[in-house]
């Protein structure tokens, strides 16, 4: 089954077509990289499958089922792109932000659980941050706090895990060193996982297909067998914004 | 009067019971409204709350109730003015401050209130009535419901609202009544620390527990500790030197805001040294 599937979606928003004819499946147990510019439309796509935002046209499915009568929200992890500007000077704890994932799966008006606790503990370790698990959120590093946020969504033991350009803002060996984490995830756990980022590099080596947008659907494909230069270009623009970007 | 004679008072015993209630319901809710960056909230609803007050000393009848209403309908459309995309949300804040101040004074004036007028700015500590307090305490006792029975949505919520929604949180549901219960915190609040003064008790010591909380929960109970505190204080300071009690409570929150702040550079000094 497709843990997402896109049937031609056109997204418009204040006037402007930001999204065009994106027809797009993500397999259970797949590890896909969502490439594209800056806007390019792959913050409104992941909008538009986690039904924060309606499409004028088309329809979105997460797990056979269309996003608008979607129930099981705990199936799906989900790190938004401004995760790196946290407030540092909002006093939560690392293990306060992680057990954020469980507050779904628990439901209204109820108290964490032992079950819970575990479930935090467990994803706590994962990212190998048990350790830190009474330190301020403000006083971790860009990478330490990426690590918390994959945490939480991990708390929530989803079947699905979407990261809006996660690296942003992070150095390049904490790049890398994430993206081996994420294919460990996928590998030993069989984690779906739908990752969005403007910069080729690194993912290609780590995610199993890979989708390139711009506005349209460039390309859709195995990632080991890369990209030509024409879906290059036509990803980013320009020649020399395909070179940056490729590095 | 010594400080012993005076608190053996009953009047000054009633009036330190009622700060107590005030204290607790503003700083549980300062902590969910400081960090959500809404702090100009609980100061338009204190304003939009006096024109209730205002009706209710105009019709000579206990002005909480009234007080109550038109702060929880001002919350009101304010979430509307901005989830409808008809103002922005400081817009929305900003006519609802100007539009209850105004129509509040109107009101009072035309009817010859002018020095109910001032208590309802600056705040009273004289014959709080077990009438008060027992609608403080139902206030009071509102609010810890909600906030307890969902804390862990609220600090969701709280720390990131785009994700929570995603995650699938009633994010609107819960909006509209976080708007709803900071009515309630704040009116409870104006009974001692007056319209104008609200934010002392709602702003300053949640942001002091920030300072110096090293998690969510911490900076709650301390929030509560530190509104608290300033309120008994600034009660005792108000009856002791017939100080508006609004402006003693404001005080001593201020003098708790310094503190945290300069404890907190002390400490991290002390560590980058160590």
């Amino acid at each position: 089954m497709d843990a997402i599937e896109l049937k031609d979606i056109r997204v418009r928003l204040k006037g402007t077509v930001v999204l065009e004819d994106i027809t797009l499946n993500v397999p259970e147990g797949d590890f896909t990289a969502l490439i594209g510019q800056n806007g390019a439309g792959k913050t409104t796509l992941i909008k538009v499958i986690l039904g924060l935002l309606r499409p004028q046209q088309g329809e979105a499915f997460l797990f056979g089922k269309p996003v608008a009568a979607f129930q099981a929200w705990e199936r799906v992890g989900y790190i938004p792109q401004h995760a790196i500007r946290v407030d540092s000077r909002f006093p939560a704890s690392v293990r306060e932000v992680v057990s954020l994932g469980r507050v779904v799966p628990r439901g209204l008006l109820r108290f964490l659980s032992p079950r819970d606790h575990t479930a935090i503990d467990r994803a706590l370790d994962t990212v190998d941050m048990g350790s830190k698990a009474r330190v301020r959120i403000g006083d971790l590093s860009g990478g330490e706090l990426q690590r918390v946020l994959i945490a939480r969504a991990l708390a929530t033991e989803p079947d699905l895990l979407i990261l809006d350009e996660p690296v942003a803002g992070v150095d390049p060996g904490t790049q890398e060193g994430l993206y081996g984490f994420l294919r460990g995830l996928n590998d030993e756990g069989g984690l779906t996982i739908l990752l969005s980022t403007h910069d080729l590099g690194a993912v290609m080596e780590m995610a199993r297909t890979v989708a390139c947008i711009n506005r349209r659907l460039v390309c859709h494909r195995p990632a080991a067998e890369g990209l030509t230069t024409e879906e290059l270009v036509e990803t980013y623009g320009s020649p020399l914004a395909a070179a940056t970007h490729s590095h | 009067m010594t400080l012993i004679e005076l608190l053996g008072t009953e009047v000054v015993q009633w009036a330190l019971l009622a700060g107590v209630l005030v204290a607790v319901s503003a700083g549980l809710i300062g902590s969910f409204v400081v960090p959500r960056g809404m702090s100009l909230l609980g100061d338009s609803l204190a304003h939009a709350s006096f024109s209730g007050i205002a009706v209710g000393l105009v019709l000579g009848v206990a002005p909480l109730p009234f007080a109550l209403l038109s702060a929880v309908a001002a919350g009101l459309v304010i979430h509307l003015l901005e989830h409808r995309g008809i103002t922005r949300g400081d817009t929305a804040i900003g006519i609802i401050f100007a539009g209850g101040l105004g129509v509040g004074v109107i009101l009072a004036t035309t009817a010859g209130l002018e020095q109910e007028l001032l208590e309802a700015f600056f705040g009273s500590i004289q014959m709080v009535s077990p009438g008060d307090l027992l609608l403080l305490a139902i206030l009071l006792g509102i609010l810890l419901l909600a906030m307890v029975g969902l804390y862990k949505e609220y600090v969701y919520l709280t720390f990131d609202e785009e994700t929570a929604e995603a995650s699938g949180l009633p994010t609107h549901a819960l909006n509209v009544l976080f708007v709803v219960l900071t009515a309630v915190a704040v009116v409870a609040a104006t009974r001692i620390v007056g319209v104008l003064l609200v934010a002392s008790l709602v702003i300053l010591p949640a942001a002091a527990s920030q300072h110096v909380s090293g998690s969510f929960r911490q900076s709650v109970v301390l929030a509560v500790v530190f509104a608290v505190t300033a309120t008994l204080l600034g009660i005792v300071l108000a009856f002791l030197w017939a100080w508006p009690p609004g402006g003693a409570v404001v005080l001593m929150s201020l003098a708790l805001f310094a503190i945290a702040v300069l404890g907190r550079r002390i400490k991290e000094a002390v560590g980058a040294a160590a």
